[in-house]
């Protein structure tokens, strides 16, 4: 396991990734027009949102495998279902990952009557930043926030999948799960505090990754 | 919420937005600094460690599905094909098979295919149909019956919905010509198929090719165009004008007919105009079938001396050189040592109603239309023999210049309000070329009749060769006088 030490020097320069936004207005017409059929402007908003949507799902189920099959879900029941979105209700992007989150719990909930276990973790995701596989310290540690990101109760997991996964608002993760932002917040709040105690326990500082 | 939360939740907004960095957001709050830290770091961790990309292939493949799905649901909202749900889920099914079956791919493959056109329509679907129709099974949906429907088959929608989502599938512009190029091939051959089978052709059918054929025309004159791309045009439009000559039309679908022929006519002078002349942009340079110079360096003592440049090889012996050649011959042969340009008194032949007379400027023999036919000579200097010599025509739609040492003529040619430089003859290492005769009836009509005439007629007589010896001194001495 690496050290606390290695661990600080790797991640303290690590920003945030960053989320390409789309401008609003572009992302209303583009709406728009793709709730009329126009197959251009469906094509753009799958552009935009596949890879968002994908790290959220990702974020969520762990199978690069599973991930590909409910992403592509999800913009198959946004097809059927984007004559009938209304910009008074929620955000576009609230709306999508409304669809993701649903799409997911269904997902759970056959796998569940199936019987399956619970997915783990695969260790052949691929990393959305060509250098991490340059360090294998690096790697490491990103391996370890994913496992222990998996083992917060859903409800948190979630909120940071859509937060830190795929750079929702706090106002937006709210509407896409039908929850209150104070709601989002506490959760939010809880999720990164139990991360932390996983991660980098309160040590006198020469604490090592928590075995998970 | 405690003020620490607030804090928390502000960072993390303006991390995840890219608003501040880490360091930033422990400077907003040092009294906090300690405890936001490893939580931040954290944060921007799981971040991180959930910035994951889909493999490219998936995303891919994914994206081409997620189309074709969205073509069909255009398809149905748009209700083009009320069918019972069996064919709807079937056609869905149908869809992303021939997705699997790399249908995107196909279209965005560029393959040159020029010469079975017709025989083997909608070539790129066909070859998943056989799979795909094992891949259905027992499934009472034949879809291969679907691109092969012809208009008024329940399954043309189909067939009509699937060249569409082939074009958007296609991703580049050539990748979308070429997809276009198939669909037209498919119009025409749909309404072959539909005569052969003794039917009457609708106004619909009839405005459905000239909708699939306008666009391409209208690319192609926007420019871009390979030879490749305009052949395939040319090709379909020539079918489509053999095709709609045969055609029984519905009573009243005369104009669509008009229209239809119209279109096509356009097309293939369009798509002729690419192959020949290059890019519509460009000057166009009309060099053709190659007519090999024989040697001219060779003594050639005898008087007649005209059949040395021999003239294009479609020129039939007899005609436009012989009389030049036989006329003005004992009077050239003196005139190689004089400067001057000299113009026969009486035209020396007629062609096409137009009076040609025989024009001598050093070794050059041309026939040149006279201000009869609204012809004059320009700027033709007092005594000897310019390099280059000028003819234009009176409304100054044309202008010939010919090269009097080697030959070499351009025709500048007024169309669409500018002028295009012609290359009617050149000589080079490779020989003599002269101008294709029916591309420039394509590209200029009947203009093109009289700069065709002379530059038929150019002939060349070689200096002698004591010339040649006496000439070298002064050359000599002019390249070294500067």
């Amino acid at each position: 396991m690496p050290s606390m030490a290695s661990f600080r020097n790797e991640v303290s320069g690590v920003d945030f990734p960053s989320y390409p936004s789309i401008a609003p207005d572009l992302e209303r017409t583009t709406v728009d027009r793709a709730r009329t059929g126009d197959q251009q402007a469906l094509a753009d908003i799958y552009d935009w949102y596949m890879p968002r949507v994908y790290r959220y799902v990702m974020a969520r189920v762990g199978h690069p495998s599973e991930a590909e099959d409910l992403t592509e879900e999800v913009f198959l029941k946004m097809l059927g279902a984007i004559s009938d979105f209304r910009w008074r209700e929620v955000p576009f992007s609230s709306w999508i990952f409304r669809i993701a989150h649903n799409c997911i719990a269904t997902h759970y909930r056959k796998s569940a009557q199936r019987g399956g276990a619970t997915s783990e973790l695969s260790e052949d995701m691929v990393d959305g930043r060509p250098d991490l596989a340059t360090s294998v310290e690096e790697r490491l540690t990103i391996e370890e926030v994913r496992r222990a990101s998996a083992l917060l109760p859903e409800a948190q997991r979630e909120v940071i999948a859509l937060r830190f996964g795929s750079g929702l608002s706090i106002a937006d993760t709210a509407k896409a799960l039908g929850k209150r932002e104070g709601n989002i917040k506490a959760l939010q709040h809880k999720a990164v505090a139990k991360l932390q105690k996983m991660l980098i326990p309160a040590t006198n500082g020469t604490g090592t990754i928590r075995e998970l | 919420m405690t003020e620490f939360e607030t804090r928390l939740h502000e960072c993390l907004e303006a991390l995840s937005q890219g608003r501040w960095d880490l360091d930033e957001c422990l400077r907003h709050n040092p009294e906090h600094a300690t405890e936001l830290r490893p939580l931040l770091l954290v944060a921007s961790m799981t971040a991180r460690a959930y910035d994951v990309q889909p493999r490219a292939e998936f995303a891919a493949k994914a994206r081409e599905r997620f189309l074709i799905a969205s073509g069909q649901r255009l398809q149905e909202a748009m209700d083009i094909e009320p069918s019972p749900t069996f064919f709807a889920a079937a056609r869905v099914r149908f869809l992303m098979t021939a997705q699997r079956m790399k249908l995107g791919e196909r279209a965005t493959q560029r393959a040159p295919r020029r010469v079975p056109l017709f025989d083997s329509p909608f070539r790129a679907l066909a070859g998943g149909m056989a799979a795909v129709v094992a891949l259905l099974g027992a499934s009472t949906y034949t879809v291969s019956s679907a691109s092969a429907a012809l208009p008024g088959d329940w399954q043309y929608p189909i067939k009509l919905q699937t060249e569409r989502v082939r074009v958007s599938l296609a991703l580049t512009d050539d990748a979308k010509r070429s997809v276009k190029l198939d669909i037209a091939e498919e119009r025409v051959s749909e309404i072959e198929q539909l005569t052969k089978r003794g039917k009457i052709i609708g106004p619909g059918v009839l405005d459905r090719l000239v909708e699939q054929t306008q666009p391409l025309i209208d690319d192609a004159k926007d420019g871009g165009w390979d030879s490749d791309e305009a052949a395939r045009l040319e090709q379909v439009t020539e079918k489509q004008q053999e095709v709609l000559a045969t055609t029984q039309i519905a009573p009243g679908a005369q104009d669509n007919l008009s229209a239809a022929v119209d279109v096509s006519k356009t097309g293939q002078a369009v798509s002729k105009q690419i192959i020949f002349f290059g890019d519509p942009e460009r000057l166009p340079a009309v060099l053709t079938p190659s007519v090999p110079l024989t040697s001219t360096s060779t003594p050639a003592p005898t008087e007649t001396a005209t059949p040395e440049a021999s003239p294009p090889a479609d020129t039939t012996p007899g005609t436009a050189t012989t009389p030049a050649a036989t006329e003005p011959a004992p009077s050239t042969t003196p005139l190689l040592a004089t400067t001057d340009i000299v113009i026969s008194a009486e035209p020396v032949e007629t062609r096409n109603g137009v009076k040609l007379f025989s024009v001598t400027a050093g070794s050059l023999t041309i026939l040149v239309p006279s201000s009869a036919d609204g012809w004059k000579l320009d700027g033709a200097p007092e005594s000897g023999v310019p390099e280059l010599i000028k003819f234009s025509n009176q409304d100054g739609s044309s202008l010939i210049i010919i090269n009097t040492l080697n030959g070499d003529m351009w025709w500048f040619a007024s169309r669409n309000g500018q002028f295009d430089e012609v290359q009617m003859r050149i000589t080079n290492d490779g020989g003599t070329f002269v101008a294709d005769r029916d591309v420039l009836r394509t590209g200029y009509g009947n203009a093109s009749d009289i700069p065709w005439y002379v530059m038929q007629s150019i002939a060349l007589i070689p200096p002698p060769p004591t010339a040649t010896e006496t000439a070298t001194p002064p050359v000599a001495t002019a390249t070294a006088a500067p």
